[in-house]
């Protein structure tokens, strides 16, 4: 080959990209970003109250400095680690938020719990899991009683996420009464070679989990600031609702720094319960709290909801809100379940108690695949699924939660997706979340009564 | 430009830039540190560039002068040195790849924006800060030096 026709292949010769030029630009904005960052970190703050202030002052100003703001240390972590959550990053940004640091190690795993987000009901514990050898590790907690191991009584916890990097959340709810003085937390950590275990936890027959690598139990002892366990208040409202021939107590509300919670009555001689209130609440201003992206307790042993929540209003400068109420779920008594429904079939409306809903239920080899089609509920923001995830083999046979599956809330229509690999009947009994839904062409609105907040 | 258009627009043109400091620098390592720091730079100073039409040609121009910078510093280290345009025997002697990494850095640009980069002419002598009569100039020498004939058609 002479050299003109090697010059030739040289300039279409196709050149491998290096893996690592993928982030290239990405490593730009992050440099970018330190070398704003080390100028907002100059700024005098004894505390994260004056370094929160300056945070939030800087970020307003300008578009470099809000670049800046998202890689702040400390900050930009712990913004991060709550990103699920208005409420919760609110508490950040007004430095409601008690450091903890305390770390153990075993067998090459490394659990810290950096900091608590603390109020009267709630414990938010945001951590740390590490792995020496690089495994992918998992982490389940557990409230304890001062022996460290008889779980304690009366709470429900909420975690997820990838932990096996950066500050991550859990959630511990305590339903009897207040939070404790010092929170036992038992961490159950898992190590396994790869991410896999994140794979549906429903497996086809025969193939075997990723094998666990080692466990280990980290046991911590966190005392709460008594000035964060005292936090939170409740206000009375005291009035009856009456929707779609149904009646509801509203009876009060509690604020606090993680959130606000609308607390209901059932009257027993109504013929459907109550699932989900479609509501929000309303500052002088005209700014909306509304849905919470935690989990909620039902607060009930039936199937009615009692509690219902929104965003936290606590650290508004705003005292005084009004109540407004667009509409509700209701499940009929009757209704809680759709019993032998066929593989095979496709249920339309007027088979089913959920009005204007499509169900099908395909045979996939050994398993099943369930689709429901349902209009959105125009004007509701929160639009969920009909089923409840449960089904059984039959009355009275046990009940089991479908563990593959999902929802897609379309533009206009809702699509629900359950799965099993394995189901050998003919028919199956699937649990339902709610019958129908109650709209309110005009929205019923309450003042509420002012609070005293932060 | 705003920072977001700026990423957008480098994040496209990053794999042309690399191939463009690979064969200057002769290094995957090297190269990719080039890019790196040719796409910080540009970030730092996205917003002076007036009119985005010539983004690539500015953006290019910043990555050769980084190459060059990098190049002289390894040059030192490694004895890696561009050779004069009077070393034809020498040049004759060399792999191509190696050839054009030691054309003198004048020839060398005009080599790898027109062949390597896909700039025209034109963008060229505006990356380089030249006159196109420059740029075909210095093309000619660098083609000669590397024993290349190209005809019109086979130019980018």
């Amino acid at each position: 080959m002479n050299r003109t026709d090697e010059f030739s292949a040289l300039m279409t010769e196709p050149v491998d990209m290096p893996p690592r030029l993928e982030g290239a630009v990405q490593r730009a904005k992050q440099r970018h970003s330190r070398r704003l960052a080390a100028k907002v970190c100059a700024i005098p703050a004894a505390s994260l109250a004056g370094l929160a202030a300056a945070f939030v002052l800087v970020v307003n100003l300008s578009l470099p400095a809000a670049l800046a703001a998202g890689t702040v240390p400390v900050l930009k972590d712990l913004l991060s680690a709550v990103a699920f959550s208005d409420s919760l990053q609110m508490a950040v940004k007004n430095d409601y938020i008690q450091y903890s640091g305390q770390n153990q190690t075993q067998n090459g795993i490394t659990v810290a719990i950096q900091y608590l987000i603390v109020d009267k009901r709630q414990v938010n514990v945001l951590y740390t899991i590490e792995s020496a050898e690089g495994h992918y590790l998992q982490l389940m907690p557990t409230a304890v009683k001062e022996d460290g191991v008889t779980p304690a009584d009366g709470y429900i916890g909420s975690w997820g996420g990838d932990p096996s990097a950066g500050l991550h959340s859990l959630t511990l709810e305590f339903l009897d009464g207040p939070v404790p003085s010092v929170l036992h937390l038992s961490c159950e950590v898992s190590a396994y070679e790869s991410n896999s275990a994140q794979a549906p936890v429903e497996l086809p027959p025969g193939q075997e989990e990723e094998p666990l690598l080692g466990e280990e139990t980290f046991l911590f002892h966190l005392p709460l600031k008594e000035e964060y366990t005292a936090t939170g208040e409740t206000l009375s409202i005291g009035q009856w609702l009456e929707l779609d021939g149904q009646r509801v107590y509203l009876d009060t509300i509690d604020v606090l720094p993680t959130y606000t919670q609308l607390n209901l009555v059932d009257d027993e001689n109504n013929t459907a319960w109550l699932r989900d209130l479609h509501f929000y609440l309303e500052d002088g201003g005209g700014v909306r709290y509304e849905l919470y992206s935690g989990a909620t307790p039902t607060g009930s042993e039936t199937p009615f909801r009692a509690f219902h929540r929104v965003e936290s209003i606590y650290f508004s400068p705003e005292k005084q809100y009004r109540l407004v109420i667009t509409g509700a779920d209701w499940m009929n008594k009757d209704s809680q379940w759709l019993n032998g429904m066929e593989i095979g079939r496709t249920y339309v409306s007027g088979e089913l108690p959920c009005s204007q809903t499509s169900l099908s239920l395909t045979r996939q080899g050994d398993g099943i695949e369930i689709f429901v089609h349902s209009p959105r509920i125009e004007g509701c923001s929160n639009n969920h699924s009909h089923l409840s995830w449960a089904y059984r083999s039959g009355e009275g046979s046990e009940t089991r939660y479908f563990q593959s599956g999902g929802f897609s809330p379309g533009d206009e229509v809702l699509t629900e997706h359950y799965m099993l690999s394995h189901y050998p009947g003919e028919t199956i009994d699937l649990g339902v979340d709610y019958t129908h839904h109650t709209a309110l062409s005009t929205p019923i609105t309450i003042d509420l009564p002012a609070f005293g907040g932060q | 430009m705003t920072q977001q258009q700026y990423c957008q627009q480098a994040e496209a043109l990053k794999g042309k830039l690399y191939r463009t400091a690979l064969l200057y620098l002769g290094s995957e390592t090297a190269a990719l540190d080039a890019v790196d720091e040719a796409v910080y730079k540009g970030l730092l100073s996205c917003k002076k560039l007036r009119q985005p039409e010539f983004f690539t040609t500015w953006l290019t121009r910043i990555l050769l002068n980084v190459c060059a910078s990098e190049y002289r510093r390894r040059a030192r280290e490694h004895s890696m040195a561009e050779l004069p345009e009077t070393a034809q025997e020498q040049f004759d002697a060399l792999p191509l790849k190696e050839a054009i990494s030691k054309l003198p850095r004048q020839l060398k640009d005009v080599i790898l924006l027109r062949y390597f980069s896909g700039l025209t002419l034109e963008e060229t002598a505006q990356v380089l800060d030249i006159p196109r009569t420059t740029v075909s100039t210095r093309q000619k020498k660098a083609l000669t030096l590397l024993r290349v004939e190209l005809t019109e058609e086979v130019q980018l």
